[in-house]
């Protein structure tokens, strides 16, 4: 049974991890809660020379959290000042009002054919 | 057939859809949070940004109508989105005479640009993609098809206040060179709560389609406040690859 809460303790503190590294905000908490809660269970089974394992789990799944609400506090929701995207959003513009000078001449052309 | 093109008329004079335009203006800005949906918890992705403006040729004044998303700068180095999508109107009818779409999604690209002729009922398309070849084509369209931007502008134009509950009206929008029915269903009015805006009583309004490229597993639900300006305080999609909704935080010149 230690086996099973260890091993399931260590893939959630993996797959938070790479929330972690990932911008996905409080989603990390899901499996950084399991890792606490199997972490915590196997540290409760363990005999005393071998708590040292989930100690060390419990520890490290607790730093992810906190690292994890940093995050969350510290990078704010905020777009990058594309000057790449404003040139092709300025470009597009000056393009489409001659486009649209010509869309006029071809429907005049039009009515007076 | 008189009987029925009368209802009809009746039936779109009833929703004013056709009706003058009243309700959006030059120097609007609307901005929303783009949030998806990801392992059940919505997770913000992008900005959205619909902005109005006028636009001078040498003949007339039209309205450019903007619509920008840009991904926030935490996903640019995962994700990266850019897109722009465009529709030039008539000022008084909404009508497009221009759609312009230039997407750049994750290294993705693709240009689009509708001509509309109402007169002839044509659209001339041209796609192009990464490879930069363009592929024009003329797509026959009905007088009330319209482009995915000026439909949304024309739904806030709409009289929703003489609608009842379960009131449906069919549109048709033109989308990646074909066009698309859609019908939209009146709900109901709803009251609901936005993180900036606070409480507000919208007007619920439903988009149905059997189109499959359109529609996911969900509802597509508008949520327009039930005032004049009738602005979309939040937009609830539901696509194919998967679901998500566009919150209103700030908005600007109404």
């Amino acid at each position: 049974m230690r086996s099973i809460f260890i091993t399931v303790a260590c893939l959630a503190t993996i797959l938070a991890i790479v929330f972690l590294i990932l911008p996905l905000g409080s989603l990390l908490m899901i499996p950084a809660i399991a890792a606490l809660l199997f972490g915590y269970l196997a540290y409760r089974i363990s005999d005393e020379p071998k708590k040292k394992f989930p100690k060390f789990i419990l520890m490290v799944t607790a730093l992810i959290c906190l690292a994890g609400i940093t995050k969350l506090f510290v990078i704010k929701d905020k777009v990058e000042n594309d000057a790449n995207f404003e040139n092709r959003i300025e470009t597009s513009k000056e393009d489409a009002i001659k486009e649209l000078d010509d869309i006029e001449n071809e429907l005049e052309e039009d009515l007076d054919f | 057939m008189k009987l029925i093109l009368s209802t009809l008329l009746f039936f779109c004079y009833s929703y004013g859809f056709s009706q003058e335009n009243t309700t959006v203006k030059s120097g609007e800005k609307l901005v929303y949070a783009a949030s998806y949906n990801i392992s059940g918890l919505l997770t913000q992705l992008a900005q959205v940004t619909m902005e109005v403006q006028e636009v001078k040729t040498s003949k007339s004044t039209m309205l450019h109508l903007k619509c920008t998303a840009a991904t926030f700068e935490k996903w640019d180095s995962f994700f990266k989105i850019r897109d722009l999508y465009e529709a030039y109107v008539n000022p008084k009818t909404l009508k497009p005479v221009l759609y312009k779409r230039d997407v750049y999604e994750g290294g993705y690209i693709k240009k689009e640009k509708y001509i509309f002729n109402y007169t002839k009922r044509t659209v001339k398309s041209s796609v192009s993609k990464k490879n930069g070849i363009v592929k024009e084509t003329i797509v026959p369209i009905d007088y009330n098809t319209n482009d995915v931007i000026s439909t949304l502008y024309q739904l806030r134009n709409m009289d929703i206040s003489k609608a009842k509950p379960g009131d449906k009206l069919s549109l048709k929008v033109i989308f990646d060179n074909t066009e698309k029915n859609v019908a939209v269903k009146y709900v109901g009015k709803e009251d609901i709560v936005l993180k900036d805006l606070g409480k507000t009583t919208c007007y619920k309004i439903q988009l149905l389609t059997q189109e499959a490229k359109l529609q996911g597993k969900g509802e597509n639900i508008i949520y327009l406040t039930a005032d004049a300006k009738k602005l979309p305080a939040l937009i609830k999609f539901s696509i194919p690859v998967g679901s998500g909704q566009l919150t209103l935080i700030s908005s600007k010149g109404i």
